[in-house]
């Protein structure tokens, strides 16, 4: 085993960077909806009949899943929050492990590793221990999270702090397993990244049905999520779920060790062609490349938008009828509250996705830069600034599409279910999203030209911008400084109306970040990684 | 003004100095080989000539055009070829070679056609799937087929097999033929030796030597191998300046390394029963390991061409 801990601690290294943004995001979130909670549902006598139309709708069964007791804190937790955070967990380890394996043969570093005197089962099974380490390492600082604001006002207790995180880690270890295996069959990292997403998906659908109908609650066994909903705390963690989420593990993972024996370092065990007759399309400037690059995943972002503000826009009657049980949400959520102010916090969370969108594509700019084919780029006839703001221009364009569909999707949603809706309103909601976009694409202009391999903070400053708007309206802080966070300085429209001076300001900044940004990248040296 | 020009130019990363004070003047249709072991700076001069680092100091041109303010001009008279071949995986051969045609607007395609022809090259093969070689050939194809006034060629062979370094060979006799200027960093001496008119070389950022190959010579010892009828004492050919006897195994046979004129060592030996004498040239592998030799610079004659550095 020389040199297995070595391996490990290298992943470890490598993945730090992501590691330490998801344990404090997901920390934080947990934190935010545990005090939610004890906010929005102060009163137990009142506590279930409010949830009681939460529960019921079929819609957010669908990401939530089954509600099987909803009316404690510890329930409420693991079906509206862990569900999902299984699933972004489950996400994340499927990603962190392709690129531990089948990322490293793309690069070529796999044969490097594996010319060491290291078996490939050893390089396999480093890749998945230090993913392991990272997810119990999140997993506990969500239990500290949790406990330190759930035992104190008697919402949790430990041992509920302990199943809650395991509806966090199981997700992780065992998508983990099947990223090992995709990793094995396909030949390349994006391709096993769309497989493992694949099999998340078709979890969810599995699992779908026995959520939301009645008498098929057997199907939820033909999905890991199933397993995972089965878990569901305040009750005890059922046997016979946590025994199918084990023997699912060891079984991915002996697959996964059996096929890395098989197979050729560098191709997948899924037959391919490396040939084809030359495809010319969105081949004559760097944005377009850039764009005929990244359709794939942008396909995915546009579907997981649409998709969302579809079922916030089906949602709609539902809250409203959930409101109406409680003066509370009208204390907290203003005094107008109705479709239009649901409609706003919608939207609010399309701001943060396309925020999430425009450093990702931002990131991808600093990709061409760190692999040197920048360099071959601007060796051509082409400026900096034109390749810069070409990319910014990308960024910005494709995430301002995304909103104005999700936004519309939203319009679509609910006037799907008779819900009256302005589409007027929803087209400038989904404009009001470009001051967002603005500065999340001045600021990754800004990073890529002063930090340019730094550009992992660009996750964390808009993920900074959303709790600090989050975690600031739970914790009350003033207005003013609320305001420091854009997703909060700007108007909630439909809620309210277009409001030029913060849009303003906040495009202001935007474009500030960008002209300090370009006018730095114009000056500095190009630095790969 | 010549193709390439450059006057002090600098470059400092922190607090390394990575090119010192570099004067260079390559003429227009000329092959210069540019020549220095790893870290000698051979690939910041090509990036601050590409404008894809700032000089700290000096300026560099590129067909009259300053090669940092002016990158853009510059660069539509120049094609490079980068010593790594990072392309874009998930396209094939033909649609980099065309994602370049576009990048700079101009082509020669039927050139390109025998190009691909020339190196062997399927374009429709995924970059994924390429050898390091033949990634090399993408990028050789499109900077050869933009029939650019400079080309700039990092490492350009670096993969390349010898029959593909032949094609290499005849393609730069072609450009230079055109009345292309070449600019060609290698490791492969040979290489240089075969294509380069000048020659430049290249030590811990200073250019500490430059010329024709014939130059370049002045520095280095000629080989001079002798053949005695009888056993000799090689006692007389030890003592003459100049003369350095680095192999006598049997006494009947010779190696000496000869620097400077070869008249008072041709005297000694008509006193001598010689049999047989071969005489011959350093090759400029032996140059440059005279230069790089104890990691000591040598001092430059005056036959040479003036080091500006």
């Amino acid at each position: 085993m020389t040199g297995f801990g070595s391996m490990v601690r290298g992943r470890l290294r490598l993945n730090r960077t992501w590691w330490i943004v998801m344990t404090c995001f997901l920390a934080i979130v947990n934190i935010i909806q545990l005090q939610g909670y004890q906010s929005l549902f102060p009163s137990p006598l009142t506590r279930e009949a409010i949830l009681s139309g939460f529960a019921d709708n079929s819609a957010l069964r669908i990401f939530y899943g089954y509600p099987f007791d909803i009316s404690n804190a510890a329930g409420w937790m693991a079906w509206r929050n862990m569900s999902t955070i299984g699933m972004v967990m489950a996400l994340w380890a499927a990603f962190v492990t392709v690129g531990g394996l089948r990322g490293e043969e793309e690069a070529g570093r796999a044969e490097l590793t594996l010319s060491q005197p290291q078996s490939r089962v050893h390089w396999l099974a480093a890749v998945l221990v230090a993913v392991s380490i990272e997810t119990l390492v999140i997993g506990l600082v969500s239990i500290m999270a949790m406990a330190l604001v759930g035992i104190p006002q008697g919402l949790l207790s430990l041992t509920q702090c302990l199943e809650l995180s395991l509806q966090m880690i199981l997700p992780a270890l065992l998508f983990s397993a099947v990223a090992a295996v995709t990793s094995q069959l396909l030949g390349t990292a994006r391709g096993a990244r769309v497989a493992a997403a694949g099999v998340l998906a078709v979890a969810l659908l599995l699992r779908t049905p026995a959520d939301i109908g009645s008498g098929i609650t057997w199907l939820r066994w033909t999905s890991p999520l199933g397993w995972f909903e089965d878990l569901h705390p305040p009750a005890a963690p059922s046997i016979a779920a946590g025994g199918a989420i084990v023997v699912a593990f060891a079984v991915l993972v002996v697959v996964a060790t059996k096929m890395v024996t098989w197979r050729d370092i560098g191709v997948g065990l899924l037959p391919h062609s490396d040939s084809r007759k030359p495809r010319l399309w969105l081949l004559t400037t760097p944005w377009q490349a850039a764009l005929r690059d990244e359709i794939a995943p942008l396909s995915l972002w546009i579907l997981g938008a649409v998709a969302y503000g579809a079922l916030m826009g089906g949602l709609t009657r539902t809250v409203l009828e959930v409101v109406g049980k409680d003066s509370t949400f009208t204390h907290l959520l203003g005094s107008s509250l109705g479709v239009n102010a649901f409609i706003a916090a919608a939207v609010s969370l399309t701001e943060v996705i396309v925020a999430l969108l425009a450093v990702t594509m931002m990131v991808g700019a600093r990709g061409e830069e760190s692999s040197g084919r920048l360099e071959l780029l601007i060796a051509n006839p082409l400026s900096r600034t034109s390749w810069l703001l070409g990319a910014a221009s990308l960024a910005a364009g494709v995430a301002l599409v995304i909103a104005m569909l999700s936004t519309l999707a939203i319009w679509v949603g609910a006037v799907a279910i008779g819900q009256s809706l302005s589409l007027g309103s929803m087209l400038a909601a989904g404009v009001n999203c470009l001051p967002i976009i603005v500065i999340a694409v001045g600021f990754g202009m800004a990073v890529l030209a002063f930090a340019p391999r730094a550009v992992g903070i660009l996750y964390a400053g808009v993920a900074v911008a959303y709790l600090w708007d989050a975690l600031g309206t739970v914790l009350k802080f003033p207005s003013w400084l609320l305001e420091v966070s854009p997703f909060h300085a700007l108007a909630q429209i439909p809620a309210q109306d277009f409001a030029v001076l913060p849009a303003i300001a906040v495009t202001a900044v935007g474009v500030g970040l960008a002209a300090a940004g370009e006018a730095r990248f114009r000056a500095r040296d190009l630095v790969a990684a | 003004m010549g193709a390439i020009d450059t006057h002090g130019l600098t470059k400092w990363y922190g607090s390394t100095l990575a090119l010192d004070k570099l004067d260079l003047d390559v003429a227009t249709g000329e092959v210069y080989g540019f020549l220095g072991p790893n870290g000698a700076g051979k690939t910041t001069t090509i990036r601050l000539l590409l404008g894809i680092h700032r000089p700290t100091a000096g300026t560099a041109f590129l067909a009259g055009c300053d090669a940092w303010n002016d990158a853009v001009e510059a660069h539509r008279h120049t094609a490079f070829v980068a010593s790594e071949p990072t392309l874009w995986p998930a396209l094939t051969g033909a649609e980099i070679l065309e994602y370049f045609a576009n990048l700079r607007g101009t082509c020669d395609r039927e050139y390109r056609a025998r190009l691909i022809e020339r190196f062997d090259f399927d374009p429709n093969k995924k970059i994924r799937a390429l050898s390091k070689g033949n990634r090399q050939k993408v990028q050789l194809i499109a900077a050869f087929a933009t029939r650019a006034d400079v080309l700039i060629l990092d490492e350009p062979t670096s993969g390349l097999d010898p029959l593909m370094e032949a094609a290499f060979r005849t393609t730069v006799n072609e450009a230079r033929g055109g009345g292309q200027t070449i600019f060609l960093s290698s490791h492969v001496l040979s290489e240089v030796e075969l294509l380069c008119d000048r020659i430049g070389i290249l030590r811990a950022g200073r250019l500490i030597d430059q010329g024709t190959l014939a130059q370049l010579r002045h520095l280095s010892a000629r080989t001079v191998e002798v053949t005695f009828t009888a056993v000799v004492n090689l006692d007389g050919l030890r003592r003459l300046d100049g003369v350095e006897v680095a192999d006598a195994n049997d006494s009947t046979r010779a190696v000496l390394q000869v620097r400077g004129e070869m008249r008072p060592l041709l005297r000694a030996l008509a006193e001598l029963p010689v049999q047989a004498m071969d005489s011959r040239e350093p090759s400029l592998e032996e140059i440059f390991l005279v230069h790089y030799r104890d990691g000591t610079a040598p001092s430059l004659p005056a036959t040479s061409n003036p080091v500006r550095a």
